[in-house]
């Protein structure tokens, strides 16, 4: 089952332009991590031979410099606390939205790569994601602090559909559920695209009728 | 009613019912064996005065007499009537003087030359004072009595039923979900070993269904997670390509929606599960203003999309005892409730807080289901889209913290009263 899981997430972070590589055991984990260098590894708690948690404690005993996402069946404040505190750098409970997932992975491998100071680009746009600013053809562009977010959510996975469960998840989290009943996702997407576009950038967001959005060109 | 009570009110009961009656049923005695005495003490005098009638003169009888009252008719003739007792009372000499009870005997004789008729009057006053004795002693008795049974009762419970109350008092301490043994206290008598036996065995299967039932549903809840996220997944990844038609994108939404209700409901459960088993860290002191006012803000986003109105009247020191996250999980849901059942524009939600109460409520449909059942699992109003579960989690935190928690609906208000002193 988990294999499947595994499967997915490998082919979605593949199709936006991240390689990665499978393995399905603490063991595999261990050798793979020794052979090669990785940006980020994403890990399952429950592995049959070994516990996550574990192997986090290994990553971050040999000094490896990558960054760890955990996936856990459990949604427990205990878990998580333990999880990052043990050295993760994100947690996300199952299940979850892969475009959730690649936006998560998308942001801590640019964290460690920009050192904080990461500029997101996407043609005309540039989004400054530490000083959370955008701006339009070197314009700044007002955002609030939700139409930033779905923006850089959007920047993240352009190209690929996105529920509006998934975006209701990434804006309101624990709430999401209230946000995918009413207009809210339709209100905030159709203010952030009338700021981007006033402000002379390309409307990019296009709505997929009964399903969702997607982001590209 | 204490079983010490009950226990002294029935063997007081129970004896004073016998002492009266062996009261009455003595004094009926001795009466009827002073009446038989009397009787024949009346007997042997009318032998004497028969005996005397035949050897002299009445007068002399009556004049010599210094016991019973004597009274000698001359008859005319024998009537032929069988000597008899005749029982009453005699006239009151005086105004305020007690009736005197008698009891005479009536009998006729015959001398060589007359008639006569004799009646021999004997006073039995003597009976009523020993009738009051014997009221005086039976009392005296029934309330001595009455007292050694008190202190019998209260000595014989403490003694006899001590085992059973420490057990009792055992029981009450015991708590299934800190996995808990009933300490149970040795005894000689024969019911209280059996019943300890008895509860021993019972605790301890309850004890051992109780943790594998636990264990199957938590992991049963998280088992699932796997399974639902294989799901989610593939209908994510079904829905890049590009070959799909529009048909099928709509039923892969449903399929997306109906897994998100699952995982939803999920999420419900383990948390009530989670309540059910008391799986609850230390309480503390959380003020409720502050509290109210975080959460109020993360809903900030849906209230001003929906342009509810928010009225708040709250005491800033209020504060109520309670573990933290079971404060979020409460006001969170009952938050989220008043928004999600609002009109869905222009509604109004109102926030009072006082020592006393927590007072959510909020402009909506008016109710057309039953209200008492809102707290029940898996009840849905009209709307569909709800699992059910918020309300239930609301009422399980209220039931551990002993707050209480009210439903009314005043058009167009729906209101939900947690009363702090409950």
């Amino acid at each position: 089952m988990k294999k499947k899981l595994s499967d997915s997430v490998s082919q979605y972070l593949t199709n936006s332009g991240i390689s990665c590589e499978q393995v399905y055991t603490y063991q595999a984990a261990v050798q793979k991590i020794e052979e090669s260098s990785f940006d980020g590894v994403i890990i399952d708690i429950g592995l049959p031979d070994g516990s996550g948690i574990d192997l986090i404690s290994h990553i971050k005993q040999k000094k490896y410099d990558a960054s760890l996402i955990i996936i856990s069946a459990r949604n427990s404040i205990e878990d998580k606390v333990e999880g990052l505190t043990t050295g993760a750098d994100d947690f996300l409970v199952k299940p979850f939205h892969l475009s959730e997932l690649n936006a998560r992975v998308n942001a801590i491998v640019r964290r460690k790569k920009f050192n904080n100071k990461e500029v997101l680009d996407f043609n005309e746009l540039s989004v400054h994601i530490q000083a959370r600013t955008v701006f339009v053809n070197e314009k700044k562009v007002y955002l609030t602090k939700k139409e930033f977010d779905l923006l850089v959510y959007f920047i993240s996975n352009q190209g690929k559909t996105i529920t509006k469960e998934a975006i209701a998840f990434s804006l309101w989290r624990n709430n999401a559920d209230l946000a995918a009943s009413g207009d809210i996702i339709y209100t905030h997407i159709k203010n952030m695209r009338k700021k981007l576009v006033d402000g002379g950038c390309k409307d990019y967001v296009n709505a997929i009728y009964g399903i969702g959005y997607k982001f590209g060109a | 009613m204490k079983l010490l009570y009950k226990n002294i009110f029935l063997n007081a009961g129970i004896s004073l019912v016998i002492i009266l009656m062996t009261g009455m049923l003595t004094y009926k005695f001795i009466v009827a064996k002073i009446e038989d005495e009397s009787k024949e003490h009346l007997q042997s005098e009318k032998i004497a005065v028969e005996g005397k009638l035949k050897n002299g003169v009445p007068s002399a009888i009556i004049e010599n007499n210094i016991g019973d009252k004597i009274k000698i008719e001359k008859i005319p003739a024998l009537s032929g009537t069988v000597p008899y007792f005749a029982t009453g009372y005699l006239e009151k000499e005086k105004v305020g003087d007690e009736d005197d009870a008698f009891i005479s005997i009536v009998f006729e004789c015959q001398t060589q030359t007359d008639f006569y008729k004799v009646t021999i009057t004997k006073i039995t006053d003597n009976d009523e004072e020993l009738g009051e004795n014997i009221f005086y002693a039976v009392a005296i008795s029934a309330a001595f009595m009455m007292l050694a049974i008190l202190f019998a009762n209260i000595y014989i419970h403490r003694k006899l039923w001590a085992p059973f109350y420490q057990t009792l008092k055992n029981l009450q301490r015991f708590n299934i979900s800190k996995h808990d043994t009933i300490e149970l206290v040795a005894t000689k008598t024969e019911e209280f070993k059996k019943l300890n036996t008895s509860i021993d065995l019972m605790a301890k299967k309850i004890s051992e269904d109780y943790f594998s039932l636990k264990e199957f549903t938590e992991n049963a809840s998280h088992e699932i997670q796997t399974p639902l996220a294989v799901i989610q997944s593939k209908i994510e990844m079904c829905l890049q390509d590009e070959r799909l038609s529009p048909q099928q994108a709509e039923w892969l939404i449903e399929a997306g929606q109906a897994v998100h209700n699952l995982v939803n409901l999920n999420k419900g459960l383990i948390t009530l599960a989670k309540l059910d088993n008391n799986q609850v860290d230390e309480p503390s002191y959380i003020n409720v203003y502050e509290t109210l006012m975080e959460r109020l803000n993360a809903y900030e986003d849906f209230i001003e999309s929906q342009d509810i109105s928010v009225e708040l009247k709250m005491d800033k020191n209020v504060f109520i005892y309670i573990n933290p996250l079971f404060a979020s999980v409460l006001f969170d849901n009952l938050i989220k409730n008043a928004i999600k059942h609002n009109l869905p524009t222009g509604g109004i939600i109102k926030i009072e807080v006082s020592g006393q109460f927590i007072k959510i409520s909020n402009t909506g449909l008016t109710p057309t289901v039953d209200t008492n059942k809102f707290f029940e699992r898996f009840y849905k109003g009209s709307q569909s889209n709800s699992l059910g579960l918020g309300l239930a989690i609301v009422q399980k935190i209220c039931n551990i913290y002993s707050l209480k928690i009210e439903y009314t609906f005043k058009a167009p208000l729906h209101v939900i009263t947690l009363r702090l002193n409950a």
